[in-house]
């Protein structure tokens, strides 16, 4: 692990702030945990700290495949804003994929790293849950959407009954073929698709078409929180982001003789 | 749509590349077919050139990914040394693959099938020294403009020599 995480966030907490950390929750004396958020599942990256999975500090900003310089910095920048440093953390929250390949194994070797040498536990959430977490409980389907590069999609539906995300990767042409007017759009990549959308489902179009970013670090703490009490955690010696292959992949791997 | 040249010499085939080259759109993949001494990075120097690059295009055998920028990012890639489905998956390809850029893959038929459908395939034989058999074709629609360009390019240098 990078040996500045330590230094920097040392450095940068004041003498005072040692001592009110120790301090107990007033009701059951247990201790407040502190979780550090990381999404580089895309362009827009995202980390972040919370405590009890309520957000402290999140810092976003637009990537241009430099997650790796621009990762560490980051988090040091949130443990200074949050006057927290790595010693302090009860638990690393990443986001898993899908996104760009080389774009999420930054993030989820850091993870990786941060966990297993702190001995606190990892909690893997999918990329795709993040975006649908802020229109949970509307009581509609929700359909999230991320670029998987020219023409593609990765596609996470979520209906109201569902306890998990169902994930996919789609030509884009496909995708919009199916459309359903009771479906709430939201995404990454949905405002580059509005105009489309719109075109076809007219007046019952529904969706969340704010600029990007549209995944929040404040998603990540929630459900990861909820995941870690859960007890659903991640082994860091093994797990790998989420990545799915399109058909024509599979078939080149039938190929050369690879079962999948 | 297929076109099918006869190259004659290495300044032939490096201009047939800018050919390629000014007709290359974001995300096009060139999967680059042929022996040993093919001509493939000969090609790939001047698609560079075409793009506007004043790079000279190295082979990237041993780096498997060479990134030029020109008008269009190029990646120049080699699976010569790829021997194994798990090597090419673990490369993270489709970062490039579906990206906005030019993919100009040698040796793509070590990983066939595993490219976007929309692909341009240019298979390269050699009958003599200084002589090459150049076929370039797409599948896709999308594509045909570029493969109409070689085509026209073809045509000129065959009158050229009449
Ligand atoms: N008409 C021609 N077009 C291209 N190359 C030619 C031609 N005639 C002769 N050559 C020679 O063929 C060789 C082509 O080399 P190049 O490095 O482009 O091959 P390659 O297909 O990339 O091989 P490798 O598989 O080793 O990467 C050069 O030495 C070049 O001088
Ligand atoms: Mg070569």
């Amino acid at each position: 692990m990078n040996p500045e995480i330590e230094c920097s966030s040392r450095q940068s907490i004041p003498r005072v702030l040692y001592i009110r950390r120790i301090r107990a929750n007033r009701e059951g004396f247990a201790k407040i945990k502190v979780e550090l958020q990381i999404d580089t599942s895309t362009r827009y990256a995202s980390v972040g700290i919370s405590s009890d999975g309520a957000s402290i500090v999140e810092i976003g900003w637009r990537s241009e495949r430099n997650h790796s310089m621009e990762l560490v910095p980051a988090i040091n920048r949130a443990f200074a804003q949050a006057r927290r440093g790595v010693e302090d953390l009860d638990s690393v929250l990443v986001a898993s994929g899908p996104g760009g390949f080389s774009a999420l194994r930054v993030g989820m070797s850091t993870a990786k790293a941060i966990a297993s040498t702190r001995s606190i536990p990892l909690v893997a959430v999918g990329t795709l849950d993040l975006e649908i977490e802020p229109f949970e409980g509307m009581g509609a389907r929700v359909c999230a959407l991320i670029s998987a590069g020219r023409n593609r999609l990765y596609v996470g539906v979520k209906d109201p009954a569902d306890t998990v995300v169902k994930v996919d990767l789609q030509q884009t042409a496909e995708f919009l073929g199916g459309l359903s007017p009771s479906t709430i759009y939201c995404g990454e990549a949905a405002p580059d698709l509005a105009a489309e959308m719109s075109a076809r489902l007219g007046g019952s179009f529904r969706a969340s078409l704010s600029a990007p970013p549209s995944r929040r670090a404040s998603a990540l703490a929630r459900l990861g929180y909820r995941k870690l009490q859960a007890g659903e955690t991640a082994d860091p010696a093994t797990v790998e982001p989420l990545y799915l292959r399109s058909s024509q992949v599979s078939a080149a791997a039938r190929r050369w003789g690879v079962r999948q | 749509m297929r076109a099918c040249l006869r190259s004659t010499s290495v300044e032939y085939t490096r201009e047939l590349g800018r050919v390629m080259g000014a007709s290359a759109k974001p995300g096009d993949v060139f999967l680059l077919c042929g022996g040993l001494g093919a001509g493939k990075t000969m090609l790939t120097q001047g698609i560079l050139w075409g793009l506007g690059s004043e790079e000279f295009a190295r082979s990237p055998t041993f780096v498997l990914v060479n990134e030029y920028h020109a008008r269009l990012t190029v990646y120049h890639m080699d699976l010569y040394r790829l021997d194994s489905f798990d090597d090419l998956d673990g490369l993270g390809l489709d970062d490039y693959l579906f990206g906005d850029g030019l993919c100009v893959i040698e040796w793509a038929d070590k990983a066939e099938g595993y490219f976007p459908t929309d692909h341009v395939d240019v298979s390269i034989s050699a009958v003599s020294d200084t002589e090459r058999i150049f076929s370039v074709s797409s599948s896709a629609d999308e594509r045909s403009q570029l493969i109409q360009a070689v085509v026209d390019f073809g045509r000129l240098h065959a009158d050229e020599h009449r």
